[in-house]
């Protein structure tokens, strides 16, 4: 017995779609069908169909439903991670580029599961507090600080989640539109702040003008292209 | 008009390289131009703040020669 042979292409290459370079019986012969046909009593040996587990008779239901009820189609797609651009290291000092913060200069401490970067101002320097960015709105330059004090193991996209208002109703929902509540920040993450900018800001100030950088504005003059720019 | 000014712009710059166009105003500043984009923004940065001072002690030796006068 011949070993088996695995074909990546089919025998009969087409020449036109449909149509192939042999024909039938020119095939018939190729594969030695009848030889096959000669050992077996002049018969192609055939599989049967699997015999089926017979099924009790259901009664078929008085009544079909009117509406086609649609299946949503499966879905099996799992994102990817996102990529981090070479450019963007636990250090650098980022540009926003858009939002409230933009124009401002960041530092960057790491990638969340969610693909989108953890930064800080710090806040004492600029304002811009610990928050996740898009590596789409940020430019990265070549400028880095030293990060290796600061610990930010605590942070993930769970920390960020904002808690569900609980909207209130009643007649009293008239005269309590004055009454608006402000967002009081709380105290856990105004102390998880002063804790991760206190490391930083001491390596920081060790490099001399990196804290003026940092609290300055990004602004482009007239006749500069940012495109022709090494950041 | 654009057509005969972007064939003679080429050119231009080339010669604002070379040396005779660092005597040119327009030439240096296209020179400058040049060289600051070719910095990093924290130098852009540094030099913007050098500037600055550079300019507080002009001011300062200007009033002073005012006041004396």
């Amino acid at each position: 017995m011949a070993p088996k042979i695995t074909r990546k292409v089919s025998r009969n290459p087409e020449l036109i779609r449909g149509i192939g370079k042999y024909s039938r019986s020119q095939m018939y012969h190729k594969r030695g069908i009848w030889a096959i046909k000669a050992k077996n009593g002049g018969v192609l040996p055939r599989h049967g169909p699997k015999p089926k587990p017979e099924t009790p008779a259901e009664k078929p239901p008085k009544f079909y439903p009117a509406d086609d009820v649609k299946k949503p189609l499966v879905n099996k797609h799992k994102p990817k991670p996102a990529k981090l651009r070479a450019s963007i290291t636990p250090g650098t000092v980022l540009i926003l580029l858009a939002g409230r913060f933009k124009g401002k200069r960041v530092v960057f401490l790491k990638q969340l599961p969610s693909g989108l970067l953890l930064v800080t101002g710090p806040f004492k320097i600029n304002g811009v507090p610990l928050r996740r960015v898009n590596q789409s709105y940020v430019i990265g330059t070549s400028t880095k600080a030293n990060v290796s004090a600061v610990n930010v193991e605590q942070f993930d996209d769970k920390y960020f989640t904002k808690e569900a208002q609980k909207k209130k109703k009643g007649e009293g929902e008239f005269f309590e539109a004055e009454k608006e509540e402000k967002s009081v920040l709380p105290q856990q993450k105004k102390d998880d702040q002063k804790t991760v900018d206190s490391a930083l800001i001491k390596a920081i100030e060790s490099v001399p003008d990196l804290k003026t950088y940092l609290g300055a504005r990004f602004s482009l003059k007239a006749g500069v292209k940012p495109h022709e720019l090494v950041f | 008009m654009l057509l005969r000014r972007k064939i003679l712009l080429k050119p231009w710059r080339m010669l604002m390289l070379r040396t005779s166009g660092r005597r040119v105003h327009r030439g240096r500043k296209f020179i400058f131009r040049k060289r600051r984009a070719s910095l990093n923004d924290f130098d852009r940065f540094k030099i913007m703040l050098a500037k600055i001072k550079r300019g507080a002690v002009v001011r300062q030796e200007l009033a002073k020669l005012k006041k004396s006068a």
